[in-house]
């Protein structure tokens, strides 16, 4: 049988990641509502919203991450390569070799910083030249020269900022199509969270970003697309209220709430 | 007053202030050292208890100890050396010392008429005399008659040859002197030290004096554990030295005694006509020695080999299985009602007391899964064998006791591995196995570890439950498959505490001792596997 998805970048361009309809719930919870949200190929979108808001709820639906959490349930559909992620005869699996993430706290694998990398590639069957791939993950993302001679020691080793671009490259060395990250600086000093943003601009050109930042600045400097989310006070449930381009959303929000948020009135 | 003083703020009244602060300060700080000082307390009292332990054991494990023994390992040696097919030490004895050119006997003048033809009326000096030398003792003659042991070991100190003593006696060296009573009892004797002594004895002769000083049925017996011709020559020199020598312990003193009251003990064996040796109850003797009825001869190696196989049968069947179910649970499981009506009930059995456990092995595995535990099925043993009671049974049942733990033990360890660490496993795109397999264990393997070990520890002291299985109460051949009779160390402690001879305590000492150790090695095992465990996940 032909896997669900094809490798590389999906065809026509366009949208990467298309979520209609998407609604969570943690148990009795209702999270988020009724999310409809298009993420742009090659492109860095960034999610913002106060906290609470559920933007990394919403970002764990993208790759099933959510299926971990027991309580948690999804309703409405992702598509990715015109296939509904959701669908039952989707294997998570799958979807998370093509969707790869990066959390919000560093968390390399307690193994050598090689394994750090190679693991994710071994495990799906990859046969080329493993020390080949682990050298050109970790100059991606501008790690090579500070590792490449204790290669054997513990990812654990690392400097935080380190340790953050070695998940970085982890992520990136099972050739996802997209990478989803969680506030992935928000551990870091502002050289190292400098570093990693240079590197998101870097990747952009050949994957799609997208990225849960709590830094206003951040997410204006780097990202490409904004998503505003909000909460609904009375029920804490989250809501998209606002997309667009950066420029855009930060210009001129259609939305009192967004500009209420993204000039500091808020939260 | 306090040292420093507080801004005037709002509720300034609400905190305490000046003098109160510092007093409250030092009241906090009082409460503080109180609860140091009971902590220290617990732990000094918890060494306290523990040394006392110690000390109690090492203090039964080594002492003077008072021996006689029936027959001297020279006497059961010479009567070998002698060929002498009859068990009776009587005044025949003569006539088997006929032609052993090293020994004399003296003899009362009322035994005389009953010595055999050719020794009568031979006076010492006689060529016959030289051959034999046995020597027929008159009344008259005092100073042979006279004899005591103290007197015949002085005699045979002092003089290497008969001549020594008296001109006209023989020139012979003088290595042996028995001296037989009036109803003709071989009551005393004494030999030079360079006679031979058990040690050069091989197995055909070791057989031969069994067969000489045991009485048949006692023969039979032991034939029926295992034929006496298939045993070793060490199990066959245990069987000597413990029924045809015979050393009877009058007393045993403990360490402090022995160091404390060394001359009151020598004076005690003196007058009891017995040796006063130090002892270690403790030796590589006691290890590899078989159980006997003899406490001073017991060893503990059958109780150690059944503790080794069943604790082996229990560490294969539990800990497979209970870190395979912590696994299952932990990672597999979905956390509805029935998962966690499995734990609580796993949570509860791990409080069951053991001894139900023992009942509960009692039925499954000695009686309904007799066929298997006892071997009939394998066609290993005849079913009387053992029937269900043996280290099979005992493994198994120590395995089911243990089993709780060990999962509620590899749950916890599980349970502490982060879930970031998962999460960045699935992140790459990994199934639920693959993160078990390479990131959740290795993590957690050291507490798994730990949490089995102590479990396995736990299982290498009970004594309850087997006692109900039926361990057997004497066993001196060694466990050499699942199927066989098996008892293990702390039933064997209990059973020899439970004696009423003092030296049976001695042993059970030295037998603690040695279980300490076991569990020690066990555990410091454990250590080892844990570290090695924890440098691997670099
Ligand atoms: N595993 C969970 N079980 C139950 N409720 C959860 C769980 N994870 C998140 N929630 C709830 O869902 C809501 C959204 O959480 P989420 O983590 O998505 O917020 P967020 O926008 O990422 O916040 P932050 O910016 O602080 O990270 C919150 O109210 C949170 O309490
Ligand atoms: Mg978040």
């Amino acid at each position: 049988m032909a896997s669900t998805f094809i490798n590389g970048t999906a065809p026509g361009g366009g949208y990467a990641l298309t979520a209609s309809r998407l609604q969570v719930w943690y148990g009795d919870f209702h999270a988020v509502s009724d999310v409809n949200l298009e993420v742009p190929t090659h492109r860095i979108t960034a999610i913002i919203g106060p906290s609470g808001c559920g933007k990394s709820t919403i970002l764990r639906t993208f790759n099933r991450m959510n299926d971990l959490v027991d309580v948690a349930r999804v309703e409405g559909s992702v598509h990715y390569q015109g296939v509904d992620i959701y669908g039952p005869d989707v294997d998570p699996v799958e979807v998370r070799r093509r969707i790869g993430m990066v959390f919000q706290k560093p968390n390399p694998f307690p193994k050598s910083i090689f394994e750090n990398v190679a693991w994710g590639a071994r495990i799906h069957g990859y046969k080329g030249d493993m020390e080949q791939l682990v050298e050109e993950s970790l100059r991606r993302v501008v790690l090579w020269d500070e590792v490449k001679d204790k290669l054997s020691q513990s990812g654990l080793s690392l400097s935080g900022g380190q340790q953050q671009r070695l998940c970085i490259a982890r992520a990136i060395a099972v050739q996802p199509d997209i990478v989803l990250m969680d506030e992935p600086c928000s551990a870091l000093d502002p050289i190292a969270t400098l570093h990693i943003e240079e590197l998101m601009r870097d990747l952009a050109a050949q994957y799609t970003i997208v990225v849960v930042t709590h830094n206003m600045q951040q997410a204006a400097r780097v990202s490409d697309y904004t998503a505003f989310f909000s909460v609904i006070s009375e029920t804490r449930t989250g809501e998209l209220v606002e997309v667009g381009p950066t420029d855009r959303i930060f210009d001129s929000p259609e939305d009192p709430r967004t500009n209420d948020y993204i000039t500091g009135r808020f939260g | 007053m306090g040292v420093f003083t507080d801004k005037a703020a709002v509720g300034a009244s609400d905190w305490p202030q000046g003098a109160g602060e510092t007093s409250r300060t030092r009241r906090r700080r009082v409460r503080g050292r109180v609860w140091r000082g009971l902590l220290r307390v617990s732990t000094v009292f918890g060494l306290l208890v523990l040394t006392t332990l110690l000390y109690n054991v090492v203090n039964s494990t080594w002492g003077y100890v008072v021996v006689r023994d029936q027959l001297s390992e020279q006497l059961i040696v010479l009567l070998e050396r002698s060929h002498i097919t009859h068990a009776e030490r009587r005044v025949d004895a003569l006539r088997m010392v006929d032609g052993n050119p090293h020994a004399v006997v003296v003899l009362s003048s009322q035994l005389v008429p009953a010595v055999p033809d050719g020794f009568r009326g031979v006076p010492i000096g006689d060529q016959h005399a030289a051959l034999a030398l046995i020597a027929l003792v008159p009344e008259t003659n005092r100073f042979l008659l006279g004899l005591d042991e103290t007197l015949l070991r002085q005699l045979l100190r002092a003089g290497s040859r008969w001549a020594d003593l008296f001109p006209h006696w023989p020139t012979e060296s003088i290595s042996l002197v028995f001296v037989v009573d009036d109803d003709g009892v071989l009551s005393r004797w004494a030999a030079r030290q360079d006679l031979p002594n058990l040690d050069n004895l091989g197995t055909d002769a070791l057989l031969a004096v069994l067969e000489t000083h045991l009485s048949a049925g006692l023969l039979r017996r032991y034939d029926r554990e295992e034929p006496m011709a298939d045993r070793s020559r060490a199990n066959l020199l245990a069987l000597v030295e413990e029924r045809v020598k015979e050393p009877e312990v009058l007393a045993t003193f403990t360490l402090r005694d022995s160091l404390v009251r060394r001359g009151e003990i020598q004076a005690f064996a003196e007058s009891e006509g017995a040796i006063a040796e130090f002892r270690s109850w403790l030796t590589l003797g006691f290890l590899v020695r078989p159980q006997s009825a003899n406490a001073a001869l017991s060893g503990i190696r059958t109780a150690l080999l059944g503790s080794l196989w069943v604790i082996a049968i229990t560490i294969i069947f539990s800990v497979p299985l209970g870190i395979g179910a912590a696994i299952y649970l932990e990672e597999f499981s979905s956390r509805n009602w029935f998962g966690r009506l499995v734990e609580t009930n796993i949570n509860n059995l791990a409080g069951v007391p053991s001894i139900i456990y023992g009942m509960l092995g009692l039925v499954i595995f000695v009686r309904a899964l007799t066929q298997i535990t006892s071997g009939s099925l394998f066609g290993a043993v005849s079913a009387d064998e053992a029937s269900g009671r043996t280290i099979l049974s005992a493994g198994l049942t120590l395995g089911l006791l243990i089993l709780p733990v060990i999962i509620i033990t590899g749950q916890e360890a599980i349970r502490a591995v982060p879930d970031s660490l998962r999460e960045a496993a699935y992140g790459v795109g990994c199934t639920r196995w693959q993160c078990v397999r390479w990131h959740v264990l290795p993590m957690a393997v050291p507490g798994i570890l730990t949490g089995a070990i102590l479990a396995v520890s736990r299982a290498l002291g009970e004594t309850a439950p087997l006692v109900v299985i039926g361990a057997a109460t004497f066993i001196s051949v060694d466990p050499t498959n699942l199927f066989a009779k098996f008892t293990v160390l702390p039933i064997q402690i209990y059973q020899w505490t439970a004696r009423p001879q003092a030296e049976f305590r001695n042993i059970a000492a030295a037998a603690i001792l040695v279980l300490l150790a076991l569990l020690l090695i066990t555990n410091a095992t454990a250590v080892l596997l844990r570290n090695r465990a924890e440098s691997q996940r670099i």
